[in-house]
C-alpha cells in the first residue's frame, strides 16, 4: 500500500486509481469533519471537494499527518465559505438524496454527534474544537493555519470548550 | 467554584505550559478542588468529542469528488490545448506573412513600393522655376537694403 506522500505524487500524475485510493482513506474522516464544521451535506461536500483539488495545488512537506494536513486546508476553506443563499437552495434541492440513508449511519444513539454537538457553536469556534481536538494541533500550529494570534486561538478554545461544557456537563 | 487559575486548566490540559509552569500547576492541583473538577472535565470533553460520530459520507458523494476531479483536470487540460492552439495559429499566420510569393501572385502597390529605391524627379523645368524664384526673391531683398 502507498504511503500518503507517495499517494499524492500518483496523483499530481493524474493517476484515478490513486485519488480513489485517497477518498477511500481519508473521504470519509473530511467529510464528517466538514459536516460538523458547516452543519450540512451540501456545504460538506463543496468543502472536500475544494480541499481535494487545492492539496492537488499545494505542496505537502510531510510537517503534520496528511489528514492532518488536508483537515487544515479544509477548516481554511470552511473559513472562506460563503453560505449563499443559492448554496442553501442547492441544499434544500438535494439534501433528500444525498442524505444518507437510516441504516447506514451507524448505532447513532451509541455516541454522540460530532455535528450535533458542535451545532451551537459559532464557525470560528467550531473551528478551534476540531484543530486541537480532533487533530491535536498546538496552539501556535492553530494560530499558522487559522491567521489569527496565539491569544485569540487560547480564547476562542476557552470560549467554546466552556460553552461545550455548560451544554455536555456530566455527559 | 472559584479560582483564579482554572483557566490555565486549559493550557495544562492541551499540554501547552512550559515544564515548569506544569510542575507549578500540578502542585495547585493538589489543594485546589476547583482547578481539579475543571481539569477533570475537559478530559471528559475532550473525550466526548474524540469518540463522537462523525456523519458518513454518503456513496454519492464519493462519486462526485471523482467526477470533479476529473473535470477539474480536464478543464486544466483544455487549457493548456487552447493556450498551444492559439500559440500555433500565432506561429502559422507569421510564417504566412513572411513566405515568398511566387510571380502569379498579384503585388500590392505598398509592397512594391517598399521594396522601390528612391526615385529622383527628372522634371528640370520645375527645378528651374523654384531656382528662378529664389533669385528673384535674393535680388528684391537685397535691392530694399540698399535703399
Amino acid at each position: 500500500m502507498l504511503d500518503d506522500s507517495e499517494l499524492l505524487k500518483q496523483i499530481a500524475r493524474q493517476d484515478p486509481a490513486a485519488l480513489r485510493a485517497l477518498i477511500d482513506r481519508h473521504g470519509q474522516y473530511l467529510f464528517g469533519v466538514a459536516h460538523a464544521l458547516s452543519g450540512n451535506f451540501a456545504d460538506a461536500e463543496d468543502l472536500v471537494q475544494e480541499t481535494l483539488i487545492a492539496a492537488l495545488s499545494a505542496t505537502f512537506r510531510g510537517q503534520s499527518s496528511l489528514r492532518t494536513w488536508l483537515v487544515g486546508i479544509l477548516v481554511n476553506r470552511a473559513s472562506m465559505q460563503r453560505r449563499t443563499a443559492g448554496r442553501r437552495r442547492k441544499y434544500e434541492a438535494f439534501a433528500s438524496l444525498s442524505q444518507p440513508p437510516a441504516e447506514a449511519a451507524g448505532p447513532v444513539n451509541a455516541k454522540l454527534d460530532l455535528a450535533a454537538m458542535l451545532e451551537t457553536l459559532s464557525p470560528e469556534h467550531r473551528q478551534v474544537i476540531v484543530l486541537r481536538e480532533l487533530e491535536q494541533m498546538t496552539y501556535e500550529q492553530m494560530a499558522a493555519a487559522l491567521h489569527v494570534p496565539r491569544g485569540t486561538i487560547e480564547s476562542r478554545l476557552h470560549r467554546a470548550r466552556e460553552e461545550l461544557r455548560k451544554r455536555f456537563k456530566g455527559y | 467554584m472559584n479560582c483564579q487559575q482554572t483557566s490555565r486548566a486549559h493550557a495544562y490540559h492541551d499540554g501547552e505550559l512550559s515544564p515548569a509552569d506544569a510542575r507549578e500547576f500540578e502542585a495547585h492541583l493538589q489543594e485546589c478542588d476547583a482547578c481539579r473538577e475543571r481539569l477533570e472535565e475537559l478530559r471528559d470533553l475532550s473525550r466526548a468529542i474524540t469518540t463522537a460520530q462523525l456523519t458518513p459520507m454518503p456513496l454519492a458523494v464519493s462519486q462526485r469528488l471523482e467526477n470533479a476531479w476529473s473535470t477539474a483536470r480536464d478543464r486544466g487540460v483544455m487549457r493548456i490545448a487552447g493556450w498551444m492552439t492559439a500559440a500555433a495559429a500565432a506561429v502559422l499566420i507569421g510564417a504566412l506573412s513572411l513566405w515568398p510569393r511566387d510571380g502569379t501572385d498579384t503585388v500590392s502597390p505598398w509592397q512594391s513600393a517598399a521594396v522601390m529605391p528612391p526615385v529622383e524627379s527628372t522634371d528640370e523645368a520645375a527645378i528651374e522655376l523654384v531656382a528662378t524664384q529664389w533669385i528673384a526673391n535674393d535680388l528684391s531683398l537685397a535691392e530694399a537694403v540698399n535703399r
